[in-house]
């Protein structure tokens, strides 16, 4: 997952009703790496 | 830092009809909430103009995904804070225009919740939907937010009733966080913005058509009525 696709899934939570989705251990590094990412861009 | 995605979403959300930034919502300010979302610290949030509900609202349930509520008190704030203004000795009287209690509406977003984290709770707003702000009282400096009580009332019953020293054993402990948050996230604090400091009582999750009634001995009360 990268920054665009975690912001894109956290809007559409919030406007659509569409619950954020986590369901795998791996998961949860990608969404690190996005939020990490974004403190350097 | 979460904190640099969550302005990203605002910015956006902000054109997608939320409005503009009125107010902020701090969360995670008592030790059950902390332990429910395996929190240890104070989160922010925003309260965008057009999030902001009349009291005495009816609301559908299918708007939310898993909606909860919370009793709070909110101060307004009296004048820009910045950095040059503001440190930790300082008299928050100074900074307090108005206070009263707020019914903060959150909502758990997450499909599975076990699997978040505070970062990616923080990018998301911090859990916050919308918000209910009482009448505003005009700060004075007698009163003392530690002594007051506030209630939770679910469909005529009351749930529970704390004092407010449940928000970090202090409400103003909640604003000092707040005020250095800001800072650090190089904000300034504008004059009249809302703060909405925090749950006093347990947060309690809504599953079916409910009347919340949230109040604060002497200062006032909101009620939002979840309908299917």
């Amino acid at each position: 997952m990268n920054k665009e696709n975690l912001i894109t899934a956290l809007i559409s939570s919030r406007i659509y009703q569409i619950p954020f989705k986590i369901n795998k251990d791996f998961q949860i590094d990608s969404i690190k790496d996005a939020l990490s990412y974004s403190r350097y861009n | 830092m979460p904190y640099l995605i969550q302005d990203i979403i605002n910015k956006k959300l902000n054109k997608l009809g939320y409005g503009k930034i009125k107010g902020y919502k701090i969360g995670c300010t008592n030790e059950i909430i902390q332990k429910e979302l395996s929190i240890d610290h104070p989160i922010l949030g925003v309260c965008f103009e057009n999030k902001i509900i009349q009291n005495n609202s009816n609301l559908c349930l299918k708007n939310y995904i898993k909606p909860g509520v919370e009793c709070e008190i909110y101060v307004v704030i009296k004048e820009d804070i910045t950095s040059e203004i503001f440190n930790d000795d300082i008299n928050f009287d100074k900074f307090i225009s108005h206070y009263g209690v707020s019914l903060e509406i959150v909502e758990n977003r997450f499909k599975e919740f076990k699997y978040t984290n505070a970062e990616l709770i923080i990018a998301d707003g911090s859990l916050g939907n919308s918000i209910i702000f009482g009448n505003k009282v005009k700060n004075n400096s007698f009163v003392n937010l530690n002594e007051l009580n506030g209630r939770i009332i679910i469909n005529n019953k009351e749930i529970y009733c704390n004092n407010a020293s449940s928000i970090l054993g202090n409400p103003e402990n909640a604003l000092k966080w707040f005020f250095n948050q800001m800072i650090e996230l190089k904000k300034v604090i504008k004059k009249g913005s809302y703060v909405s400091l925090g749950s006093i009582t347990p947060l309690i999750w809504i599953k079916e058509p409910t009347k919340v009634k949230v109040s604060i001995d002497n200062i006032g009360d909101c009620v939002i009525n979840f309908v299917k």
